[in-house]
């Protein structure tokens, strides 16, 4: 690549990110360090922490965040061990199915989850059922664990993705390095603290930090389990009263600090190691075959997950399909109706539109300009590219909480971005700014593994045998990265698809909402919201899982797809 | 080093990897401070035999023996069999130090006692003072030497290096293998070493195996096998050389009179256990240096016409097309530059050509 394009690209992407993503992360915390008259002050700030409403939200959100990936990590660390040492039975298959509880976001599986544990809901029906408990005195699971409730729908939900960091960082590691502490005396249960739990570090803590800033980010959970003492919740409320109330401001620029130390932290300590991952050896692969009850045993460990984790989805599609579900271990009467009803609903088929739309533009600006990024940091060599890669994967450290509150500061009437807003208040064009800018590390790393296994080499010998830069990119570097490319493209769609924060932030009117925000909405509403929103939430499960088997298959072997 | 040291005896080891056969019935013995080459091509079976012996596979049938104990089912980090692995799997989240002593905190030696022996791997492999180092500030000779120090510091019963000189440039390749025995030979260790270089093997080794497809092909001192291969694909492997097919004509002490295209030829029978027939089909191996030009009085003749030539300095290599096909022949310390296309006669002594079972 020339060097003056590579110099235009790294040019070209600082501008971006520098107005749709530094600005407006700086923008909400300068609101909080600004007085009324423009002066700078530390007063909202100190104010915060003299709030004990605030400094317990704080808290709990920390702790929310700690504990989820604490749990996570409980999860996803034995299973990414089991797969790595272990063949077993059905490993390949079970391996994929343990990733599906990703295709819902959260907040949805939450609503299922609250028929299933709520007063009249299956679990207690269960108990009573088998004589557990008594009918005049049932539990009010939900009240009692509101906290857990939260924790558990975070970790079944995050753990696929600590689970792929993991088993990447420990899939890329020279078998032999386990192999000779095994050869020099040492038992396999001490090896794994001494040799495999270390050299995975980096993996680990990559992994734990993404899910650490999600979960102590996360809004949908707590909206919808009404646990309202947590911070995101209540930057979320205080939007209404911005214009008098820095507040949350403040909250949120706590926020943003919190996780870019967790971020920075977890970088500083391990994103120079190289922990034997490099050269990739061609030693054999150390798994060993399982056999009988123990191959068995494997399995059911990796099949129960599964079940577990799918608990709140087949809570929301029986829900969906569930004519008056009230008091039963499950629906007594079925119907399709709310799928026929979500269709009529004025909600419904506009948000799906829009959020095609949305996701569709953001994800073609992500790879445009995710390749670019890409081309720059592995095959150029001009000094800023290590800037450039840290800054496209920056993103992952700025909770989108941050982000959306930033772009609603700077839209306002009189603000720098308030052009931004279409027509009719649309909120499109800062939608998709937010999507792209957030999903594009998941281009980037995709197409940096890509260009990272093709040997630059080939596409020398192309030049050499005479075709142009054009012909060279069309003929031999794009099909050789195409499918970690497409892979990446698809994951940044689904995941723009079921964004949360942003959406409900920034999308204001019923006629721009999108998927997840119409999902919320419906939520609210008396009669059947919970059956519709249901529904809406089973076509988005259903797409979002074609589309991250789809993406799996393309090229997210190995979990590179997720791997910082 | 000190330690007593065992033999290392594998018996009628097969080992099958789903329908592949890696390993396919292999006795190899080797004895107490010998150090053992195994010797082929890749996916001859070589490192899986070597990886049986660590522990790393489970043999499918067969058994493998340290002295008199049968090791077979026991656990890798029971063994006592210290590897150099391929890649040197240095652990980069210790120190070079820490490398070393790795082996002596799992067998719970005092604090003391693991850091003089440390210090003393070290010195042993050129390496002294460098045990605060990271493995990552190492050149690939000195991860090479820390790798070999690490398996040394335990006093193993034996010590089993695989291809541990394959990612070194080739200068020093050479140095290392001196290096390598040197150390090997002062401690006394039963050491087994894979290579796919013969040349390696040729210089270093005591005896080595030559295994092919699964099986030993050959067992044997580098003389024995470089100057009496018993098949075709040993003396093929183990540097170059012509072969010949022909039929016994006579078989007497030793010697097999065959019937080839350069007419009746003489040479030396490798296995003791055949003895040919008349009209059997046999191939006879003549190295290039073992042909001469100009002939060889009392020996075997031939002739061709020179078609390639390639000036070495120190030697010359001719291709001659001649009755019985192209023979690539090597003339050390060469007084006459010969041209291209000279007719010229040929040939070598009865006791340089090796006949073999066709």
């Amino acid at each position: 690549m020339k060097r003056r394009n590579a110099v235009a690209v790294t040019a070209g992407v600082c501008l971006l990110f520098a107005v749709f993503f530094i600005y407006p992360a700086l923008a909400v915390v300068g609101e909080a360090f600004r007085d009324r008259d423009g002066g700078f002050t530390f007063a909202f700030v100190v104010e915060v922490f003299r709030n004990p409403v605030y400094v317990e939200g704080l808290w709990n959100a920390l702790l929310l965040g700690v504990t989820s990936t604490f749990v996570t990590l409980l999860i996803a660390f034995p299973l990414a061990l089991l797969s790595h040492r272990y063949d077993f039975f059905g490993r390949r298959i079970l391996g994929g199915l343990i990733l599906i509880p990703l295709v819902l976001p959260p907040f949805v599986g939450a609503i299922g989850v609250m028929h299933i544990l709520s007063v009249t809901g299956s679990l207690n029906s269960l108990l009573i059922e088998i004589g557990l408990m008594d009918p005049g005195q049932r539990i009010d699971w939900l009240a009692e664990g509101r906290f857990w409730g939260i924790v558990v729908m975070n970790a079944l939900h995050l753990y696929p993705i600590l689970y792929m960091n993991i088993a990447a960082s420990l899939s890329s590691l020279d078998p032999a390095m386990e192999q000779a502490a095994e050869n020099l005396g040492c038992r396999p249960s001490r090896r794994l603290f001494r040799i495999t739990l270390p050299l995975a570090m980096p993996g680990i803590f990559a992994g734990s930090s993404i899910v650490f800033i999600w979960s102590f980010t996360e809004l949908g959970v707590p909206l919808v389990f009404n646990y309202s003492r947590v911070a995101p919740v209540q930057v979320f409320h205080g939007i209404k009263d911005l214009g008098g109330n820095p507040a949350p401001y403040a909250l949120v620029a706590v926020i943003l600090l919190i996780s870019a130390l967790v971020f920075g932290l977890t970088k500083f300590l391990f994103g120079r190691s190289t922990s034997g991952s490099q050269p990739r050896p061609k030693g054999r692969d150390a798994e060993k075959k399982l056999t009988g009850l123990n191959s068995l045993g494997c399995a059911m460990i990796f099949a129960g997950v599964f079940l577990v984790a799918s608990i709140p989805h087949a809570g929301v599609v029986m829900l969906a399909f569930s004519d008056n579900w009230y008091d039963s271990i499950a629906p007594v009467h079925w119907t399709i109706g709310h799928f026929q009803e979500a269709l009529g609903d004025p909600l419904v088929v506009p948000s799906i539109e829009n959020s095609l739309f949305y996701a569709v533009v953001a994800t073609l600006i992500a790879v445009i300009v995710g390749l670019a990024i890409a081309w720059v940091v592995v095959r150029s060599d001009i000094k800023g590219r290590s800037v450039l890669d840290a800054l496209v994967m920056l993103p992952l450290a700025v909770p989108g909480l941050v982000l959306a509150f930033g772009y609603l500061a700077l839209s306002q009437e009189g603000k720098p971005l308030h052009f931004m807003i279409g027509a009719g208040g649309s909120p499109a064009l800062l939608l998709i700014a937010a999507y792209a800018v957030r999903r594009m590390p998941y281009v980037v790393r995709a197409a940096v593994a890509g260009l990272q296994q093709s040997n630059p080499a080939m596409e020398e010998a192309a030049r050499s045998l005479g075709a142009g830069t054009w012909r060279t990119l069309r003929r031999i570097s794009i099909p050789l990265i195409g499918a970690n490319v497409a892979a990446g493209a698809i994951l940044a769609f689904a995941f723009a698809m079921l964004e949360v924060s942003d959406s409900l932030i920034l999308a204001q009117q019923a006629q721009h909402y999108p998927i997840t925000k119409a999902i919320y909405t419906l939520l609210s509403t008396l009669g059947n919201g919970h059956e519709l929103a249901a529904a809406l939430g089973t076509w988005a499960m259903v797409f979002l899982g074609i589309a991250i088997v789809g993406a799996t298959a393309l090229g997210g072997k190995k979990g590179g797809l997720f791997k910082l | 080093m000190g330690a007593v040291m065992d033999s290392i005896r594998a018996e009628s080891v097969v080992k099958r990897f789903g329908e592949v056969t890696a390993l396919d019935g292999v006795d190899v013995e080797v004895a107490p401070g010998e150090l053992f080459f195994l010797l082929g091509a890749s996916g001859c079976g070589k490192t899986t035999l070597l990886r049986c012996i660590a522990g790393l596979e489970q043999p499918t049938e067969g058994g493998i023996f340290f002295g008199d104990t049968e090791v077979t089912g026991m656990p890798p980090h029971k063994r006592e069999a210290a590897m150099v692995f391929q890649s040197y799997a240095l652990w980069p989240h210790l120190t070079v130090g820490r490398n070393v002593a790795f082996g002596l905190e799992e067998r719970k030696v005092p604090k003391e006692e693991i850091r003089r022996r440390v210090e003393e791997a070290l010195r042993l492999v050129h390496l002294a003072g460098m045990d605060e180092r990271g493995v990552d500030q190492l050149s690939g000779g000195q991860q090479q030497r820390v790798a070999l120090a690490r398996a040394l510091v335990v006093r193993p019963r034996c010590l089993l290096l695989d291809e541990p000189l394959s990612n070194l440039d080739a200068k020093l390749r050479i140095e290392m293998r001196r290096e390598i025995r040197r150390i090997v030979k002062e401690g006394g260790l039963t050491a087994i070493y894979v290579t796919h270089d013969q040349e390696e093997a040729l210089a270093m080794a005591d005896r080595m195996a030559v295994l092919n497809a699964g099986r030993v092909e050959q067992l044997g001192t580098p003389q024995e096998v470089y100057r009496s291969p018993r098949t075709a694909f040993v003396a093929g492997f183990i540097g170059e050389t012509n072969l010949i097919k022909g039929r016994a004509v006579d078989f007497r002490a030793g010697f097999v009179q065959a019937e080839t295209r350069f007419g009746l030829m003489v040479g030396r029978s490798t296995d003791p256990d055949w003895s040919p027939g008349t009209g059997d089909e046999v191939v006879l191996s003549v190295r290039p240096e073992a042909w001469r030009i100009g002939g060889v009085r009392g020996g075997n003749g031939a002739s061709g016409t020179i078609l390639e030539r390639s000036y070495l300095g120190q030697r010359i290599q001719y291709v001659l097309e001649s009755e019985a096909g192209r023979q690539h022949v090597v003339e050390l310390n060469p007084e006459l530059v010969r041209e291209v296309g000279d007719e010229v006669g040929f040939g070598s002594r009865h006791e340089d050509v090796v006949v073999m079972k066709g």
